[in-house]
C-alpha cells in the first residue's frame, strides 16, 4: 500500500508539499535548539538606549512580530547586551517577572527594561514610569498596561482613559500581577 | 510510461472546448466582460481608499479651527501653537494658512508655504510673488502668470507644476508664499486658517479632544484623521456600491444568457447518452462538464481581473477619476495593495463565475442521471 501511494505521482506530490509545509512550521523551533531559549533581537539597544526593531524580531512571550506593533513595543536588555523585543508592555512585564521561563535567563541578568511612553512615544527606562492597568486602552494582546511619564501625564491619562491600578515596576511581583490581571504571569 | 499529474478528463474537457471554438470563445468573453464590469468599480474604490488612507497617514492627527457667529475665524498662530503644545499628548502643532479662491476655471485651494520651514512634501518652494500649481488647473500655458481672486486679487508668476502622481493629494491647488496667501485670503498678519496637531498614539485622536477644546479660549471644531479618512472613503465606497448595484441587472442578464448557452450545449443529450453507453459513469460525465466550466471560469476570472487592474492602476488612465470623483483630465496614480484585489476577486467570483459553475454542473448532473437508452433514442442530430 505505501508503495502504491509513493508510486502515484499525484499522491507523492501532495505528500512532498505537506512535508514542506510541515518543515516550514517546525524549522524555526528546531533552529532554536533545545535549552537555548528564544532568539534575541537582531540589533541591540543603541548607546542612547533606543530600540532597533527589525521585521524578523518576534516577541519571546507570544511569538508575534514586534515590527507590526511598534507603538506598543518594548524591550529588555540583558547583562551581555543582548536585547529581546516585545510586542506589548504586558509581554515585557511577564518576561521581567519570569526571565527563566521566557528569556532563558536568570533575574540577575536583567539589565534595562525599555518602554515607549504612551503620550510621546519617547523610549524610557521602564523603572522610571508609572504603569496603569485597567484602562480602556487596548494593545496587541488586549487590555494594555500603559507606561506614562510624570504626574501630569498620569492625571491626564486617568481622566481620558480611566485605570484601576497604578504601580511602579519595582512594586510588581507575581501576586501583584495576579491582582491586576486575574491570571498568573506564566499562563 | 509516466502518468500525467492532470486528470485525463481535463484534456477531454479542453478538447471538448476546442471542438466548438467560437462558442467557447464567446462564452469566455461574455464571462470575462462581466467579471471586468463587476470588479472595476470595486477595485477602484479599494485603490482610492488605500491611496486616501496613505495620504492622510502623512497628514496631521487632528485639525483645530476656531469658530464664531460668522462661521470659521482666523486663529492666532503663535498663541494657538503654544496652547496646543501645552496639552498632554500633543507632540507637534503647526499653524496652517490655506483657503479657497477663484481661479481662471473655478474654485482653487491656496496653500501658504513658509520658505524657512517648508513641509517635507513640498517639492517646489515659491518665494513672494510666485506660485506652484497642480497639474489639473486649466490655465493659459503660454502665460507665465496666474491671476487669482480672493479677498484681494493677486497675479503670481508660475514657477512649475506638481508631479502628476501627487494629483490625488493636491487637487486644484496652488502653493504660494505664506505672506501672499494671507493677503489673498484676507488673513491678518500672525493669523492662520487652522492648526494641525500630531499625537503619538492613534487612540488619543478621540480622547484628547475634550482637553484640547477646553484649552482654547474660543470655541473650536476639531476634526480627526479618522474622521477625514471616513468622509473620503465613505463617499468612494458609496459610489462604488451604487455602480455595482446599477450593474446587477446587466450582470443577471449576462448570467442568464450564459446559462441558456450552457443548457443549450448540454441539451445535446445524445452525446451524454452515448458516453454512458460506452461505460462512462455519472461522476465522469459531471466531472467532465465541471472541468470544462472551471476552465472557462478561471480563464474569464483571471482575464477579467487583469483588465480591471489595468483600467484602474494604469497611470495614464484618467477615466476612474472622471467617472467617480468628477475630476477632469486628471491622471490619478493609485496606491496598490495586493489585499485590495481580494474583495473584487471574491465578489466577481461570487456574482459571475459561481452562478455559471452551479448552472453548468446542475444541468450536467440532471442529464447524467437520465437513462442512456432514452437519451439515445431522442433524435438530437
Amino acid at each position: 500500500m505505501p508503495d502504491r501511494i509513493w508510486n502515484c505521482k499525484r499522491c507523492s506530490t501532495i505528500l512532498c508539499l505537506a512535508a514542506m509545509v510541515a518543515l516550514a512550521f517546525f524549522i524555526p523551533s528546531w533552529a532554536a535548539g533545545p535549552g537555548k531559549g528564544p532568539t534575541p533581537g537582531r540589533k541591540t539597544l543603541d548607546p542612547s538606549g533606543r530600540m532597533h526593531i527589525k521585521a524578523t524580531d518576534r516577541c519571546p512571550v507570544c511569538g508575534m512580530r514586534v515590527a507590526d506593533y511598534v507603538k506598543f513595543s518594548s524591550a529588555i536588555q540583558l547583562a551581555d547586551n543582548t536585547t529581546h523585543y516585545f510586542c506589548s508592555c504586558g509581554c515585557m512585564l511577564r518576561a521581567w517577572l519570569y526571565p527563566d521561563i521566557f528569556l532563558a535567563a536568570v533575574r540577575e541578568d536583567l539589565k534595562t527594561p525599555v518602554v515607549r511612553e504612551y503620550f510621546t512615544g519617547d523610549q524610557l527606562d521602564g523603572r522610571t514610569v508609572f504603569w496603569v492597568a485597567g484602562s480602556d486602552v487596548v494593545g496587541p494582546m488586549g487590555p494594555a498596561l500603559v507606561p506614562v511619564m510624570g504626574e501630569k501625564a498620569l492625571a491626564a491619562f486617568k481622566r481620558r482613559h480611566g485605570g484601576r491600578t497604578v504601580f511602579l515596576l519595582e512594586e510588581l511581583d507575581p501576586d501583584k500581577w495576579f491582582a491586576i490581571t486575574g491570571r498568573k504571569a506564566t499562563k | 510510461m509516466s502518468k500525467s499529474f492532470l486528470s485525463p478528463l481535463f484534456f477531454w474537457a479542453v478538447r471538448d472546448l476546442k471542438r466548438r471554438p467560437l462558442e467557447s470563445c464567446l462564452l469566455t468573453a461574455a464571462l470575462l466582460f462581466t467579471v471586468t464590469l463587476t470588479a472595476t468599480p470595486l477595485l477602484f474604490t479599494q485603490a482610492a481608499t488605500t491611496t486616501w488612507v496613505s495620504i492622510l497617514a502623512g497628514g496631521p492627527s487632528l485639525v483645530v479651527r476656531e469658530f464664531n457667529t460668522m462661521g470659521w475665524a482666523p486663529i492666532p498662530a503663535d498663541e494657538s501653537v503654544a496652547i496646543a503644545k501645552n496639552v498632554t499628548g500633543v507632540i507637534a502643532a503647526r499653524a496652517r494658512v490655506w483657503g479657497h479662491v477663484a481661479g481662471p476655471s473655478g474654485l482653487l485651494t491656496v496653500i501658504g508655504i513658509d520658505p524657512n520651514r517648508p513641509p517635507p512634501w513640498a517639492t517646489l518652494i515659491p518665494n513672494e510673488g510666485e506660485v506652484a500649481v497642480s497639474v489639473d488647473i486649466e490655465r493659459d500655458l503660454a502665460a507665465a502668470d496666474l491671476t487669482v481672486i480672493g479677498q484681494e486679487t493677486a497675479t503670481l508668476k508660475v514657477i512649475g507644476e506638481f508631479k502628476a502622481h501627487t494629483a490625488l493629494a493636491v487637487n486644484k491647488a496652488l502653493l504660494v508664499h505664506i505672506d501672499n496667501a494671507r493677503e489673498i485670503l484676507g488673513l491678518p498678519s500672525g493669523y492662520a486658517s487652522d492648526l494641525a496637531i500630531d499625537v503619538f498614539n492613534p487612540a488619543e485622536e478621540a480622547a484628547i479632544q475634550p482637553d484640547l477644546a477646553a484649552a482654547f479660549p474660543r470655541p473650536v471644531r476639531i476634526t480627526t484623521r479618522t474622521e477625514s479618512a471616513g468622509i473620503h472613503t465613505a463617499g468612494l465606497a458609496r459610489r462604488g456600491g451604487v455602480a455595482v448595484v446599477i450593474l446587477v441587472p446587466a450582470l443577471l442578464a449576462l448570467c442568464l444568457l450564459v446559462t441558456v448557452t450552457v443548457r443549450e450545449r448540454l441539451g445535446r443529450r445524445f452525446e451524454i447518452g452515448l458516453l454512458k453507453a460506452l461505460g462512462w459513469t455519472t461522476g465522469d460525465i459531471v466531472s467532465l462538464q465541471a472541468l470544462r466550466a472551471v476552465t472557462i471560469g478561471i480563464t474569464a476570472t483571471v482575464g477579467g481581473m487583469f483588465v480591471a487592474f489595468i483600467l484602474v492602476y494604469h497611470h495614464d488612465s484618467n477615466w476612474p477619476g472622471i467617472f467617480y470623483t468628477e475630476w477632469q483630465n486628471l491622471p490619478t496614480r493609485l496606491s496598490f495593495n495586493p489585499l485590495d484585489l481580494a474583495l473584487p476577486l471574491l465578489e466577481a467570483t461570487g456574482l459571475v463565475v459561481l452562478p455559471f459553475l452551479v448552472a453548468t454542473i446542475g444541468t450536467a448532473l440532471r442529464c447524467a442521471v437520465s437513462d442512456p437508452g432514452e437519451m439515445l433514442e431522442r433524435n438530437y442530430f
